[in-house]
């Protein structure tokens, strides 16, 4: 009896300890490994289901075609994406953690100067989606186009309008629209775009602010009318909405769609983070890709890393500290406004 | 397309062997999703969102529809066996239902659940199908004042939940309400008392904070003595309930499927507002009310078909707005989206074979869940039976893991064993935590609601008072408070003229 | 426990109240018409010490409360030692999960609470905890789980 039981704990333990220890032995031997080599961990700042989460599951799809390793996509919601960006931040810059994050933790938040955990620590590899917002009006409302919806607004000021999130690029594309169009609008935050569409649907606000595709659908039942898109003239799903640009004249300043980002740990070494660029792009060009894509109205619009801390960045925080300012909120100037590496 | 024509296409497309599989999958999975502390429907969805990549979109929304009302069907296992709310829906069934297992009637509680939840899943789904339309535009028109209003509503009810005390009731909810700030205002975007530690800035989690102060603090207060103490007197010849048990339970069963799919269907207020309003309500017609929060099974019967008639409710917004009512509804649409179905008014008709076969599947799955769920009753009895000694560290460990499991992260495990140690420490005192919960989960709907609406109205209250709903749900309010107070005054006057 | 004691919670109540109505003051309140970030925890947080003044008070004036429902008594010991080293064991197994993985920390913590629950040999409870905590890992991986590495690359 005492023979058998010590031969199932030295079972047990062995078991136990290979258990424990295989990962372990995978290192040791394999010294200098191509990459990659194994899973690759996804995540992105959002709850499963939501927006981006899905954009990050049809990317994660390419990826594992180009990389041939399985990608694993995870979740990491919280604290306006923040938490995702620190957690990224803490991860192993092995190439095997890369984390999509959106215009949110790179861009504002380092202007509102809440990103001192993360902001020199990640290293951005690609732009890979732009998404399409715009605003629309119940179908209920008299304004049928943008036009008469100024018009109104101008004689009638202190509408209101639902957006997704204090300081999200919604918010701010919304308080820039009601600036240069002075439509004397007062927003009111709600959490996230169902929350907007129902205010829409419900009269409870005049107009909404949100992603192309909730509206969308309303308004293909009938049920809303899209006015206005955030979207460079002829890049967007629907090139008849009115633009920026389009609409207030080739020389006011222009707002980058919002945009979604391939980041990792800023330590990665550089030939990994080639490796992953390199297929970044290609998944980028894959048409299964681009069109599961359109099923969310997103679109692709590849930036190489450099040019992202050299351009996009600059560009974008320089039109967003403006309006971050307008509505109250305190923006932080140079170089710690913004991610570690802008030039 | 007319109903019963509909409804039957659905039973064909349902019954296929393919999606009857889905279909069983999904209320397993949810069953056991429902039954370990923790992970919740979302996590699992979440989890299983990928493998419905490359299934027909019928046969993922079945099995995903499943996973969410099977669910719930597990939930209230742990609330009944070890105070553990399997998630935060079934935190109502512990206050009774735990008390019932303790005196050795386990085995009714579970039964009376579990067809309390049969028949409010199964009333929810009759509803849905006749009245989802003209409900979802009922629903439109709550707007930030309504819910003000019906939150205000709400909380007088919270005092009605107190076991003993009123003041200590009232100090747990106000308790509630302050931990309900914690966290990024969503007004002004600032962060209130979240210490700069970024994973506060959503709030303290409901999932973890129920669990902690439910169940960690019942193991806590368990273990301080002998642990031989610890007997769940356990006869098991009663292992379904008995006809006074459906007796009493009639009443509730019926009110609570109204109540949760009415419920159910308001974005935001679903299932965790009407098991305690449910819960609140058993306890005002009952003629023992002292009995609640002893083991009154009404107690156990009117939460758990209310939370089963709100999942159904819940669907309302979904599939005829597109508009995902919670997070779980949330991770369903974009199930539907990664298909390249789009809910909403155009579903019924593009894609009539989605929308019956969810309703068809959810009557099957409901029966499906019926006839997994009671023989397991007999199971789960036995685990009562378990010595204290190991059930312990393995309740403990199950919560550490649904714990973690929920975001992936470690704060979350550290928030509820904070809030076990304070839940230990309030039942010390005799402070009860239901108060502290409902008003936790009504608390930032009541303040949001409150700030928007004087957006909207520019800083005028009027906005409350004359718009219908809003004023009438503040006048029932009103109404409910006075005579609250009244049958208050009229228990204490006696003890005034001493 | 004691009514005496009832003032402890009351003096913790004061207390939170104190610091809710402090740091929501320096919150900003706005006013009524257009509320800040901090109105409402200052209100809830002022109500709170209202109404916890009666229980701080009372035993000092002996003030008579009503709706006073009558404390049990506790029969029996209460081992506050072994709940303090449970809780204290809960909040360690957080630390270190992050740094040692999941495989080293669970084990370690059953084998800690079973030693603490019952008195079983040794060989059985750390046969015990190993097997659950393999079975748990396997089980929860097979699920789609993902527990923490830890420092060393173990799991």
């Amino acid at each position: 009896m005492r023979k058998r039981i010590s031969v199932i704990f030295c079972l047990v333990v062995s078991l136990f300890t290979f258990v424990t220890l295989d990962s372990s032995i995978d290192k040791a031997l394999g010294a200098e490994e191509k990459y990659p080599s194994r899973s690759i961990d996804m995540f992105c700042a959002y709850v499963p289901g939501g927006y981006a989460d899905l954009i990050n599951r049809f990317f994660v799809k390419g990826l594992e075609k180009y990389l041939k390793v399985l990608v694993i996509p995870g979740n990491k919601p919280g604290g306006g994406e923040v938490v995702a960006a620190i957690e990224l931040a803490n991860s192993k810059p092995d190439g095997y953690t890369v984390a999509f994050l959106a215009d949110g933790p790179l861009i504002i938040t380092p202007l509102l100067g809440k990103a001192e955990e993360y902001r020199d620590k990640l290293r951005i590899v690609a732009k890979l989606i732009c998404t399409t917002q715009v605003m629309a009006v119940s179908t209920e409302s008299p304004w049928k186009t943008f036009q008469e919806f100024m018009d109104y607004a101008h004689k009638n000021p202190g509408l209101t309008y639902g957006h997704g999130g204090v300081a999200t690029a919604m918010h701010i594309r919304a308080e820039y629209l009601n600036k240069i169009g002075n439509l004397k609008m007062r927003g009111v935050p709600f959490k996230g775009d169902p929350e907007v569409t129902q205010a829409v649907l419900g009269k409870h606000v005049s107009a909404g602010f949100f992603s192309y595709q909730a509206p969308k659908r309303l308004a293909d039942a009938g049920k809303m009318r899209i006015l206005f898109s955030f979207t460079p003239p002829g890049f967007g799903p629907d090139p008849t909405l009115p633009t920026i640009t389009s609409f207030f004249g080739k020389d006011t300043p222009d707002i980058l769609p919002p945009s979604i980002y391939v980041v990792v740990p800023g330590k990665t070494p550089e030939n990994i983070i080639k490796v992953l660029e390199g297929a970044t792009e290609k998944v980028s060009q894959d048409p299964e890709f681009v069109n599961n894509l359109k099923t969310l109205y997103a679109q692709v619009c590849f930036t190489d890393s450099k040019t992202v801390y050299r351009d996009v960045l600059l560009k974008q925080g320089s039109i967003y500290k403006p309006i971050l300012q307008s509505v109250g909120l305190k923006v932080v100037e140079g170089k710690e406004g913004m991610m570690a590496g802008v030039q | 397309m007319d109903l019963f024509g509909g409804l039957l296409s659905g039973f064909q497309v349902v019954l296929q062997p393919a999606n009857f599989l889905y279909c069983f999958v999904g209320v397993f999975i949810g069953t056991l999703i429902g039954v370990l502390p923790g992970i919740g429907p979302i996590g699992a969805m979440s989890i299983l969102l990928p493998t419905t990549f490359g299934v027909s979109p019928v046969s993922a929304i079945i099995m995903l529809a499943g996973i969410y009302y099977g669910a719930m069907y597990g939930g209230s296992t742990t609330s009944i066996l070890v105070n553990i709310p399997g998630e935060s829906a079934s935190v109502v069934t512990c206050l009774d239902g735990y008390q019932m297992a303790r005196s050795g009637r386990a085995g009714p509680a579970l039964g009376i659940s579990a067809f309390g939840s049969f028949i409010g899943g199964t009333f929810s789904i009759i509803a849905l199908m006749f009245v989802a339309n003209p409900l979802a535009s009922v629903a439109l028109k709550f707007g930030p004042p309504e819910y003000f209003s019906l939150m205000c509503l709400c909380l007088t009810i919270l005092i009605y939940l107190a076991k003993g005390s009123v003041i200590k009731a009232v100090i747990m909810g106000l308790f509630g309400l302050l931990l309900s700030t914690v966290g990024l205002d969503l007004t002004t975007g600032k962060p209130r008392f979240a210490f700069s530690a970024a994973t506060l800035f959503d709030g303290i989690g409901i999932v973890p904070l129920v669990m902690g102060l439910f169940g960690i603090s019942e193991v806590l207060t368990n273990i301080e003595g002998p642990l031989e103490r610890i007997i769940f007197k356990s006869s098991i010849k009663n292992i379904l309930p008995n006809l006074d048990d459906w007796k009493r339970s009639a009443g509730p069963i019926t009110r609570g499927s109204v109540l949760g799919f009415l419920l159910g269907i308001l974005p935001g207020g679903g299932s965790i507002t009407s098991s305690f309003v449910s819960y609140t309500v058993e306890k005002k017609v009952s003629k023992h009310p002292e009995e609640f929060g002893k083991g009154a099974i009404e107690g156990v019967a009117g939460p758990e078909t209310t939370n089963n008639a709100a999942a159904g409710g819940a669907f309302v917004p979904l599939l005829v707005l597109g508009i995902p009512p919670n997070a779980v509804m949330a991770v369903l649409l974009g199930a539907l989206i990664i298909q390249g179905v789009a809910p909403g008014p155009t579903l019924i008709n593009d894609h009539p074979d989605i929308f019956w076969g969810v309703i068809a599947s959810m009557y099957v799955g409901n029966i499906m869940l019926l006839v997994l769920n009671l023989p397991l009753i007999g199971m789960w009895i036995k685990v009562l039976k378990v010595p204290y000694g190991i059930l312990m560290p393995l309740i403990l460990l199950f919560c550490l893991i649904g714990a973690y499991s929920l975001n992936n992260n470690i704060y979350d495990v550290v928030i509820m064993v904070i809030f076990g140690i304070v839940g230990y420490i309030l039942r010390k005192f005799e402070y009860e935590e239901a108060p502290l919960v409902l008003a936790f989960i009504l608390g930032p709907i009541m303040e949001t609601a409150f700030r928007r609406s004087l957006i909207m109205s520019n800083g005028k209250f009027s906005i409350f008072w004359t718009r219908p709903i809003s004023a009438a749900c503040l006048i029932i309010a009103v109404l409910l408070f006075i005579s609250t107070g009244l049958s208050i005054y009229r228990k204490t006057k006696p003890k005034m003229t001493e | 426990m004691n009514k005496r004691y009832d003032i402890v919670p009351g003096l913790f109540w004061i207390g939170l109240s104190i610091f809710a109505m402090a740091g929501s003051y320096k919150l900003e309140l706005g006013d009524f018409r257009d509320p800040g970030a901090g109105l409402m925890p200052f209100l809830i947080g002022a109500v709170l010490f209202l109404v916890s003044l009666p229980i701080v008070l009372k035993p000092i004036f002996k003030l008579k409360i009503r709706n006073e429902i009558p404390k049990k008594t506790d029969s029996g010991k209460i081992d506050l030692v072994k709940v303090v080293s449970v809780s204290g064991s809960l909040f360690a197994y957080c630390f270190l999960l992050q740094k040692l993985g999941y495989l080293i920390t669970t084990t370690s913590l059953l084998i800690f609470l079973l030693k603490t629950a019952s008195p079983r040999k040794w060989r059985f409870v750390i046969i015990g905890s190993v097997l659950t905590v393999i079975v748990t890992y396997l089980g929860f991986t097979f699920l789609g789980l993902r527990f923490p590495r830890g420092v060393w690359g173990v799991r």
